[in-house]
């Protein structure tokens, strides 16, 4: 069995809106390491909240996270910065690509911050973008992008510090089918070849299909399948 | 980095250039103001070292009642309570040294200044000035031309100021009164001094200090307060730029804080873009100031350019930059990444609660028997947040029970399990959190 690189011990999130909404209740659960982990649901069942608890991008009201075995809770906002600097990656529902810079620069940014030299981060910038098939936008501003490839733009700039926990929330909602089969080729080719962890929010089966491990949400609780 | 804070720069330029414009133009007043105020305190200065001798009072009448050169009957009770010492007047007299102030005494005019028809005091200014000592002669310019004056005696500037003294044996012109206290109190004779002469300046040797009253209350007082209210204008106007750009860069901050930028970085990176305007504006202040300075001294203002009053001017401009800086900076460490990207309330504080505010009586046993409660802020009966935990649940010792939020989520109290066990009274009406000790709590809960 595949050691754990991450759990979650009694995660609750709730809002008001108006009335109480639990969008994570007490969720206990655990992602193996070096495998792809797909949490699906319908919409509004807790997914984004969820993977926003486990990246460290909104604290949990009551519960904890552990990333080889740090816990969230015991860290600071910086100290979750760093977390999130050296081991994980972060591919946003809508890209949250910076408007000011080129696909380049978004990409290499990431990098600037774990001071890698700038010629170094520019090569592995290029690299990536090639590799999800940018290699010709690389001077492009996220306004001249689409959609789809402000996403891969996304996606690269999540894999640019070679995180080992990748979070992606909805990576492939918004590519057309030849792009989506590329994007999870990737993912796939990523995690067989440096044994990357992917967690992938989704709602797609066939997204889901290339998972080793899936969770299922439903009004806030999440439902373990393998 | 760079490279981020330059593009946030670019982008913002014209609200920039304002930015600058206002701490310009504030730099420059305050050095102007600065400036004025520096040369109100050697005024200040110099009329306090001129004090009266302690026994002496002047009155100086005005013109409505020049030529009450007598005192009136005395009203009081006992004797009049002063002595004439001398009479005096001022004019301004032509001489070989320009206009200057003269004091005319009367020939009986006491205060060991006897001068002698053709003889003149100096002041030690215009002594140590122009290198005059006794024994030399100034000319001054009479009904019948120019006149050589003999330079008799210096004197200090405490009774007459820096006045020339003359002797006017004529005795017929004099307005100004000297007189000696005698050994009645000072009061006294200044009461009667006041019903004398309703409209004149009365000073004594302790009216120094009040006249230095009078100046900081005239000159100072409305001076700082204008010269706070421009700071307040300006830390206002750059604490609403700098929260607008916080506002408008909400998401770019949050997505750096995501790709894990740390708080002193963030900072830097609010900083860098906030800094620069009030850096140029200060400069750029510094130099018009500069100007104005020399431009006013040129008018005729009797200023001195004093790098202290530049220093001054541009240090109180600062705080407003850091005030601008530390409140974006300090939302930008508290918030989520979510609480910046979604633009949700970020709670600036946190209150933890883990304990019973006071004393329950009807709690006591099941304390005493190894209980721990917690109650939660009901109002009339209602909990306005979020409970994670009932009866029977397995708790560990601070793991949150229950959430509420506050001021528009601003604040966020934590309700605290107080110790490890099982919850064995959930009282949904009170609030009531009651955790008995139970080792089971410890067992792992997740899958």
């Amino acid at each position: 069995m595949t050691e754990a690189i991450m759990r979650t011990e009694r995660l609750n999130k709730a809002f008001s809106l108006g009335e109480t909404i639990y969008a994570v209740s007490d969720v206990s659960l655990s992602i193996p390491g070096g495998r792809i982990t797909a949490i699906v649901g319908p919409s509004g069942c807790g997914k984004s909240t969820l993977l926003s608890l486990l990246g460290g991008l909104d604290r949990p009201m009551s519960g904890d996270v552990f990333l080889e075995n740090q816990s969230y809770r015991s860290l600071s906002e910086d100290g979750l910065a760093l977390l999130r600097r050296r081991k994980l990656g972060y591919v946003f529902q809508f890209f949250n690509l910076i408007p000011h810079l080129t696909a380049l620069e978004n990409v290499m940014l990431p990098m600037s911050f774990i001071g890698v030299k700038r010629s170094d981060a520019k090569a592995r910038a290029t690299e990536l973008l090639e590799r999800v098939g940018l290699g010709k936008r690389l001077s492009h501003v996220p306004l001249q992008l689409s959609g789809g490839e402000q996403q891969r733009v996304a996606i690269a700039r999540a894999l640019a510090n070679s995180p080992a926990l990748i979070l992606a929330d909805e990576p492939t909602g918004n590519l057309d089918s030849k792009s989506r089969n590329d994007v999870l080729n990737l993912f796939e080719k990523f995690n067989q070849e440096n044994g990357q962890t992917f967690v992938l929010i989704t709602h797609d089966d066939s997204v889901a299909a290339i998972a080793h491990k899936t969770i299922r949400m439903s009004d806030g609780q999440a439902v373990e399948d393998q | 980095m760079m490279q981020l804070t330059w593009r946030f720069f670019k982008k913002s330029w014209r609200v920039q250039l304002a930015i600058t414009g206002l701490f310009a133009v504030s730099v420059t007043l305050l050095i102007v103001y600065g400036t004025y105020l520096e040369r109100e305190g050697r005024l200040l200065h110099l009329k306090m070292l001129g004090g009266l001798p302690h026994d002496l009072i002047r009155v100086q009448v005005r013109a409505e009642q020049e030529g009450a050169t007598s005192l009136r009957r005395y009203q009081g009770a006992g004797e009049v309570p002063v002595v004439h010492v001398g009479s005096w007047r001022v004019e301004v007299v032509q001489t070989n040294y320009g206009n200057l102030p003269t004091a005319v005494i009367a020939e009986d005019t006491g205060l060991d200044l006897h001068l002698e028809p053709g003889e003149v005091s100096i002041p030690q200014v215009m002594s140590t000035e122009h290198s005059l000592s006794v024994g030399d002669q100034i000319r001054i310019k009479t009904t019948n031309g120019f006149e050589s004056l003999l330079v008799a005696q210096i004197h200090d500037g405490a009774v007459f100021g820096n006045r020339l003294v003359l002797s006017d044996s004529s005795n017929s012109m004099s307005s100004v009164f000297l007189y000696r206290r005698q050994a009645g109190s000072l009061s006294d004779a200044l009461a009667y001094l006041r019903r004398t002469y309703s409209v004149a300046e009365i000073d004594h040797a302790g009216s120094a200090q009040s006249s230095a009253q009078k100046i900081v209350s005239a000159v100072y007082s409305p001076g700082q307060r204008a010269r706070f209210e421009a700071i307040g204008f300006v830390t206002i106007a750059f604490l609403t730029v700098t929260l607008f750009g916080f506002l408008e860069k909400r998401k770019v901050l949050a997505v750096v804080k995501a790709l894990g930028l740390r708080t002193r970085e963030l900072v830097a990176l609010i900083a860098g873009e906030a800094v620069l305007p009030p850096l140029f504006g200060s400069i750029l202040g510094c130099a018009m100031g500069y100007g104005a300075l020399q431009w006013l001294i040129a008018s005729g203002q009797e200023f001195t350019i004093a790098t202290g009053v530049f220093v001054v001017a541009v240090a109180s401009i600062w705080p407003a930059v850091v005030i601008g800086i530390a409140i974006p900076s300090r939302f930008t460490q508290v918030a989520t990444v979510n609480q910046l990207l979604f633009e949700r309330p970020i709670p600036l504080h946190t209150a933890i609660v883990k304990e019973l505010p006071r004393r329950y009586a009807g709690l006591d046993v099941q304390i005493a028997q190894g209980a721990r409660f917690v109650k939660l802020a009901m109002d009339q009966g209602q909990f306005n947040g979020f409970v994670f935990r009932g009866l029977n649940d397995y708790v560990k010792q601070g793991e949150v029970l229950a959430v509420e939020e506050r001021w528009w989520g601003m604040q966020v109290i934590e309700y605290h399990a107080p110790q490890t066990g099982q919850i064995t009274v959930f009282e949904q009406e009170m609030g009531l959190f009651g955790v008995a000790p139970e080792p089971r709590a410890l067992e792992p809960k997740y899958r």
